[in-house]
């Protein structure tokens, strides 16, 4: 039987962060992300998990330790670089957790555009892509709208297909079904297991922990001292309730119900 | 305004939030109606249909045109063009006429009426405001006589029409051109990538900000029972504008990371490459004859 070594994508060794006359907000963090994985980031708010994602996404940059991604070092001064910047960001796709901030253009059309016109694509290739992806994601019908007058969850749509335009190989998703109803949720979730199965990376951060088995087979939880409590399989890890206890992500009314009728997670609220 | 109707029926008199707060709603639907959907721009009219490099020069051409000009005639025929510009682009001449000549040129002709009295520019009277009056107030002895002359009302005239021509050519610019094809016109005129980076930063901003402090707006009115003072109003707009302030500190850093997430590194770009046609030769001898007028007019007037 012959073992498939996937490829590193991200290495992060002793890696430390804080924002200017704050208290730090990543503490010696040590991990590895591999090519194809699924995971999840976890903790409570104000953990760290926004940070984290921001330096994988090449945002942020770390203050000590090292970090790796795709085979090479990455500080600030890399990104100095222009022709490295624009292929770090074609590789890397981040969406964030309001789609507001990522949705400045005119119309969606422009919007889907702007990472195509910034990668210097000429223009028949752009509208080509755009028409696929407007195609892939049904949102043909949103092409000459205006962002602002979208919904919640169509400004979402947009926001993803502005990114999955570009082919990155990692997806990064900050909170991916904040104030999405259910039925937009359930798209995003199949999406990302069907970008997963075509070979991209996920990297997500969520608090809605019923989501988080579905779209992550590997789970990094961040305790309040903002370092890895733990780094498991998402079933393992949810599996053991006192650790999700013991970092305050669940209170003592959470559970799991047993049996193939009810084998979901949910809290009581009285 | 695009929702003005439906915003004074939803909040207007039953909301009696003043005038600080009507003026703020207003502003804010203005720029997410008709600035950020761009709504003129869709219309395929006359100036919509223009070269947006082309149209840029020839609008900061007029613009310069009538800083220079002297004669009101001149400035009187550049307003008549601007108006038929905003006519043939479908722009609503009732909002033109508002936006652009209501307040900005009205209020430059207010505030400089004392430069058109006897005291600032020496004429022929016209039209006394005291005269054989011989009064000294503390060591300051007052003229003997105080008068509007034709000259200084030319002057102010002048004044206000170059700023009502001005700001015309500019809402012409603005309405009937996406933003970044504006944006990408710049460059023809050599402006540093970093300028436009920072007007393109601008304008994202005072879209989310926009929406924010309209939401504020509305957030206010719901918990809103009765009638609040205009101390309080005016309190409630202060704290706002602080709260704004900050919080564009922290939309700047996330708006910013999310451009250079998809590659951004200060440079404009827009999906359509402009090319020249036969509307823009038209727009060009159009123009060519408009300017020989003016400069006849310059000459002869």
């Amino acid at each position: 039987m012959t073992v498939q070594i996937k490829k590193i994508l991200f290495q992060l060794d002793n890696v430390a962060f804080a924002y200017p006359l704050e208290k730090p907000v990543l503490n010696d963090i040590n991990l590895t992300i591999h090519e194809g994985e699924k995971v999840s980031i976890l903790g409570v708010n104000g953990c760290g998990k926004s940070t984290l994602l921001k330096i994988f996404a090449g945002l942020l940059y770390p203050q000590s330790g090292n970090f790796r991604a795709f085979n090479r070092s990455v500080s600030e001064k890399s990104f100095v670089e222009k022709s490295f910047s624009k292929d770090y960001h074609r590789r890397v796709g981040f969406i964030f957790q309001d789609s507001d901030v990522q949705l400045f253009c005119s119309t969606v059309e422009e919007e889907i555009a702007f990472g195509l016109l910034q990668l210097g694509l000429p223009d028949n290739e752009v509208r080509q892509r755009i028409n696929d992806m407007v195609n892939m994601l049904g949102i043909e019908h949103l092409k000459g709208k205006t962002p602002f007058k979208l919904s919640g969850g169509e400004k979402k749509k947009v926001a993803i297909a502005s990114i999955l335009v570009m082919n990155p190989e990692v997806l990064i998703f900050d909170e991916p079904t904040n104030g999405l109803d259910p039925r937009t949720q359930r798209w995003l979730v199949e999406l990302l297991m069907s970008m997963n199965h075509s070979g991209k990376t996920l990297i997500s951060s969520t608090h809605n922990l019923e989501l988080v088995q579905e779209i992550s087979d590997r789970s990094i939880l961040f305790d309040e001292n903002h370092k890895i409590a733990a780094d498991l399989p998402t079933k393992n890890l949810f599996e053991d309730i006192e650790l999700l206890k013991s970092v305050n992500l669940v209170d003592e009314y959470y559970h799991r119900h047993d049996g193939a009728e009810h084998s979901h997670f949910h809290i009581h609220n009285y | 305004m695009l929702e003005k109707n439906k915003c004074e029926t939803k909040y207007g008199k039953s909301a009696n939030t003043g005038f600080l707060l009507k003026t703020l709603k207003g502003i804010s639907m203005v720029i997410q109606n008709e600035i950020f959907s761009e709504r003129y721009v869709q219309n395929r009219k006359f100036l919509q249909s223009i070269d947006p490099r082309f149209k840029l020069l020839t609008l900061l051409f007029f613009m310069v045109v009538c800083g220079l000009s002297r004669s009101i005639l001149t400035l009187v025929f550049l307003a008549f063009i601007a108006s038929m510009y905003a006519k043939m682009s479908g722009l609503k001449m009732q909002d033109f006429l508002k936006r652009v000549w209501i307040i900005l040129p009205i209020l430059a002709l207010v505030i400089s009426l004392p430069a058109s009295t006897s005291i600032f520019t020496k004429g022929k009277p016209l039209l006394y405001i005291y005269k054989e009056l011989d009064l000294s107030i503390w060591f300051i002895n007052l003229p003997y006589e105080v008068y509007f002359s034709p000259e200084g009302i030319t002057i102010i005239l002048r004044m206000a029409l170059r700023v009502g021509v001005s700001l015309s050519f500019g809402y012409l610019l603005i309405m009937t051109t996406r933003w970044t094809h504006l944006t990408k016109s710049l460059g023809v005129l050599r402006i540093p990538s970093l300028i436009i980076s920072i007007l393109n930063m601008t304008y994202r901003y005072i879209y989310v900000l926009s929406r924010i402090a309209f939401e504020m707006i509305e957030a206010r009115f719901l918990r809103t029972v009765g009638r609040i003072d205009n101390k309080q109003n005016r309190r409630f707009i202060s704290s706002r504008i602080s709260f704004l302030f900050v919080k564009s500190s922290f939309l700047s850093d996330e708006i910013y990371d999310s451009m250079r997430c998809r590659g951004y590194t200060g440079e404009p770009v827009c999906i359509d490459s402009f090319k020249l046609g036969q509307v823009d030769l038209l727009w060009f001898i159009n123009n060519t004859i408009i300017s020989i007028i003016i400069l006849m007019g310059e000459m002869l007037f």
